[in-house]
């Protein structure tokens, strides 16, 4: 093992104990190794954004004058100097334009994702699962299929019906139908987050193992 | 003392310039060599008696005589120890020699005493002087405080039939304050206001200042020492009474319409304080450093007596010769028009306890503006304390047992999930000719278990011998994919591109529109000869988070055919990839540790066993949990079953 490989390897360890110690609570050594992976992190993008793109996506065009990358560096350039003058309290509604124009594109293309990505495919999913084709097989009722099918159209309807009609039910005191409808919907809403909850604790048990694993392979090397 | 050799008028033994005449006193270093018989006797005899002259000036009446006229009686003369002292110090002293030196030395030694003499009565003068002229001041702040306090309460009918006047000067005497009721006291009172300045108390007084103060403090004005008030002030206020007048009819203090609780801070404080503090002899120091008495006012009060009366002292001390040292005093500014006391705050300064409450609350917000304002504090949590520390520890001993126990890497034998085997399928029907984008997009927290999967799917690219390009959206992938590259070692090893400006960059790269824009040819996602996504035959996009899993899915996805995107990723996300592959918009996807069977990943090293004693600790952590969730619900109940 180099020197260079053992010096970053004691660091390492150090950072992963300091890290750790969240065990006892909020102290002074989490804090520090966390400003330490932040003010890193950080750092690091800073140098990747100017290498990757303000030094070829704005720079370099700007160097060419008269020429449409030249122009059409110059729509960026504008809108970075509006979001600067944010800065003084007089011009900050000069900042407005940007982020304005930032705003409306990113509503725009969260609509349009929303609605071709997600909310139209997994509708026409739905109502694909209960084609023929999938619920006959070989002239026969596939019911796996049916039940499928159904519970999948039981669990989208529930939980839309659960988020819509929350208010209602608190509202009017709700009638069984609908109680009963909002139940299946938290069933089915427990079921997904449990879920999630289970993949979030076996990823961090995975990153937490392998950090404990590097550690004793770091300890025995040294031994 | 010193004789005039011109006009023959006394004149002091250090003066240069006759007083009378105004003409050089030639003589006063001839009796160094060459002082005379007749100047020698004459500054012996003056000598002693200068400093006698001038206090007997002072108790006769001859300084203030012209001003005061008959109004103060003269005390009977007595003679000073200092006349009496002095002859001895002179016969004391026999110095042997000739007749002339012997002279010299004489000459010499009584000069001496009296300078030390003059200086010392002459500090007693001006320190009496100076007491007096303090007391001044310390009595109408006195007074004008007690006027307001006296405003306050009704003052009650004399039924003594004692004057007006006399009761305002009996009001003057600090000591009488808190005896204001006894008669006795006031009779006391009265007498000692009156009693004239005698010799025996000069002395004492004199006695006492030697004593106490052996440094003459001349422009620090100080009360009476000894604890006595000062009987120069009392004899001259007493004859400034006589002849003067001292205003009786003293205008009632003028009060200002503030309620008592805008009072200033140091006004009140000093209004209490000031009858005990300015006692006149007893604590006179701390009050001086407090509340300098001879410039500053105790309270707004104050000043407005004072304004009253140094119009009527100020003709005597002009003519005596003192009026330097009331020049401080505030001038008058009487306004007339100013309301008067009324004691009783006006209706329309009357305020509600809700009318007090608001204004306290926008004073408040008004020293507030502009201030930074600390974000609102989130409640935190009560710390679990020792039981998250023990349950912690509990985890992290088992995992560390069983990682030194079992290290081996054990990978699960088990059937792969229908995703996978999509995915799989996906990855096999590639060719040579295809082309193939990786997208990393994941953290360095997660790359563990991102690189138990890549790996093995790139080492299958290529061996099929597919092309394949490298982009990332993370600007820790750089790194990162690098890393995976390296434990891969491809025969054609890529370079990594990166996709600024997250989902805004994603759209422009599925549908050809960035490639087509001027700036795409500066500095392009894509290596050269791929104009979009659409040109490559699979998407392989290893993402950790479902956010931009699904970002993908809404952003690129649409403008894709379908199955085109086929997906690596970690457990977290699984859940959020299932319906997309129900739906048919990716070919497939990888989840993490559970999905490394069905690749063959024996080749990742990883302490599955680990693995399983940590998901064994979870749930024996969730059924604990469960079971104390429910113990707690149902003591609830019962809590409110029995208030009900």
């Amino acid at each position: 093992m180099s020197s260079v490989d053992l010096a970053l390897g004691l660091v390492g360890v150090a950072l992963t104990i300091m890290i750790f110690s969240y065990i006892l609570g909020d102290n002074l050594f989490f804090r520090v190794g966390l400003y330490v992976l932040i003010g890193v992190a950080a750092g690091f993008s800073a140098a990747v954004v100017i290498t990757k793109v303000i030094i070829p996506l704005l720079y370099v065009p700007l160097r060419t004058p008269g020429t449409p990358a030249f122009y059409w560096a110059l729509v960026p350039l504008v809108l970075c100097a509006l979001l600067a003058l944010m800065l003084s309290p007089r011009l900050s509604q000069a900042g407005k334009i940007p982020l304005a124009f930032l705003s409306g594109v990113l509503a725009a293309l969260a609509l349009f994702g929303v609605s071709r990505g997600t909310l139209a495919p997994q509708l026409l999913a739905t109502i694909g699962r209960f084609s023929p084709a999938l619920l006959m097989q070989a002239s026969q009722i596939n019911w796996a299929g049916v039940i499928e099918g159904v519970l999948i159209l039981l669990g989208v309807i529930a939980t839309l019906f659960f988020f819509h009609h929350r208010q209602q039910v608190k509202q009017v005191g709700g009638g069984s139908l609908l109680d009963g409808m909002s139940s299946v919907g938290q069933i089915f809403m427990g079921i997904t987050f449990g879920a999630l909850f289970i993949g979030l604790y076996m990823t961090a048990l995975v990153a937490l193992i392998s950090q404990l694993n590097w550690v004793k392979d770091f300890i025995t090397s040294l031994l | 003392m010193t004789v005039c050799p011109h006009c023959g008028g006394k004149n002091l033994p250090h003066a240069t310039r006759c007083v009378h005449c105004g003409e050089e006193m030639g003589a006063f270093f001839a009796f160094d060599a060459q002082g005379t018989p007749e100047d020698e006797n004459a500054e012996s005899q003056g000598g002693s008696d200068s400093i006698s002259e001038v206090l007997r000036s002072l108790r006769e009446g001859d300084v203030f005589e012209p001003i005061l006229g008959a109004a103060s009686e003269s005390p009977q003369e007595e003679p000073t120890e200092d006349e009496s002292v002095e002859p001895e110090v002179t016969n004391s002293e026999q110095p042997s020699g000739p007749e002339w030196l012997r002279r010299i030395r004489q000459k010499a030694q009584q000069e001496e005493n009296g300078t030390a003499e003059n200086r010392d009565e002459l500090s007693a003068v001006d320190r009496e002087f100076n007491d007096w002229i303090a007391r001044i001041r310390e009595k109408t702040q006195r007074e004008a405080l007690n006027q307001a306090r006296a405003a306050d309460t009704a003052m009650p009918a004399d039924a003594s039939g004692t004057p007006e006047w006399l009761r305002k000067v009996r009001a003057l005497n600090p000591q009488g304050q808190d005896d204001s009721t006894d008669g006795a006291a006031i009779g006391n009172e009265a007498d000692e206001w009156e009693m004239e300045w005698t010799d025996e108390r000069l002395r004492a007084l004199r006695e006492k200042a030697l004593l106490e103060e052996p440094e003459i403090e001349q422009t620090r004005p100080g009360p009476g020492p000894g604890g006595e008030p000062g009987l120069a002030e009392e004899g001259i206020v007493a004859a400034a009474a006589g002849a003067v007048e001292l205003p009786t009819e003293t205008r009632p203090a003028e009060f200002h319409n503030i309620p008592d609780e805008e009072e200033p801070a140091e006004s009140l404080p000093a209004a209490k304080a000031l009858p005990e503090v300015t006692e006149p002899a007893l604590e006179p120091e701390a009050e001086e450093e407090e509340t300098p008495p001879s410039t500053e006012p105790a309270g707004e009060e104050a000043p407005t007596k004072i304004e009253e009366e140094t119009p009527a002292l100020e003709p005597i001390l002009e003519q005596a010769g003192l009026a330097s040292g009331v020049e401080n005093l505030n001038p008058v500014e009487v306004t007339p028009d100013e309301p008067k006391p009324t004691g009783d705050a006006p209706s329309d300064l009357m305020l509600l306890r809700t009318q007090k409450d608001f204004a306290a609350l926008l004073k408040s917000m008004i020293y507030q503006e502009g201030t930074h304002s600390s974000p609102a504090k989130a409640t935190k949590a009560e710390p679990a304390g020792i039981s998250r520390f023990v349950l912690a520890m509990l985890l992290l001993a088992a995992l560390i047992a069983t990682l030194i126990i079992s290290p081996g890497n054990v990978v699960p034998s088990r059937m792969p999930t229908e995703a996978a085997s999509a995915f799989a399928d996906a990855l096999g029907a590639l060719g040579a000719q295809d082309q193939v984008l990786l997208v990393t997009d994941y953290q360095a927290a997660t790359s563990t278990e991102m690189e138990l999967l890549l790996p093995t799917v790139l080492k299958q690219l290529d061996a099929q011998q597919v092309t394949w390009d490298v982009l990332t959206t993370q600007p820790s992938g750089l790194w990162l994919t690098e890393a995976l590259l390296e434990k891969v070692d491809p025969n054609n090893k890529p370079s990594v591109n990166y996709l600024p400006g997250g989902s805004f960059g994603l759209v422009p790269l599925a549908n050809g529109l960035g490639s087509q824009t001027p700036l795409g040819e500066y500095a392009s996602a894509l290596p050269q000869g791929i104009q979009d996504l659409r040109d490559y035959d699979l998407i392989l996009l290893a993402c950790d988070s479902e956010l931009q899993a699904r970002t993908w899915m809404e952003q690129v996805a649409p403008w894709l055919p379908p199955g085109r995107i086929a997906v690596v990723s970690t457990m977290q996300t699984a859940p959020m990839l299932a319906p997309y592959y129900d739906s048919g918009q990716i070919a497939g996807y990888l989840a993490g540790l559970e999905d490394q069977a069905g690749e063959g990943a024996e080749s990742a090293y990883f302490p599955a066993r680990v693995f399983q004693v940590g998901l064994l600790v979870l749930l024996v952590l969730l059924l604990l949990g469960m079971i104390v969730k429910a113990d707690q619900d149902t003591l609830q109940q019962i809590e409110k079953r029995g208030e009900e």
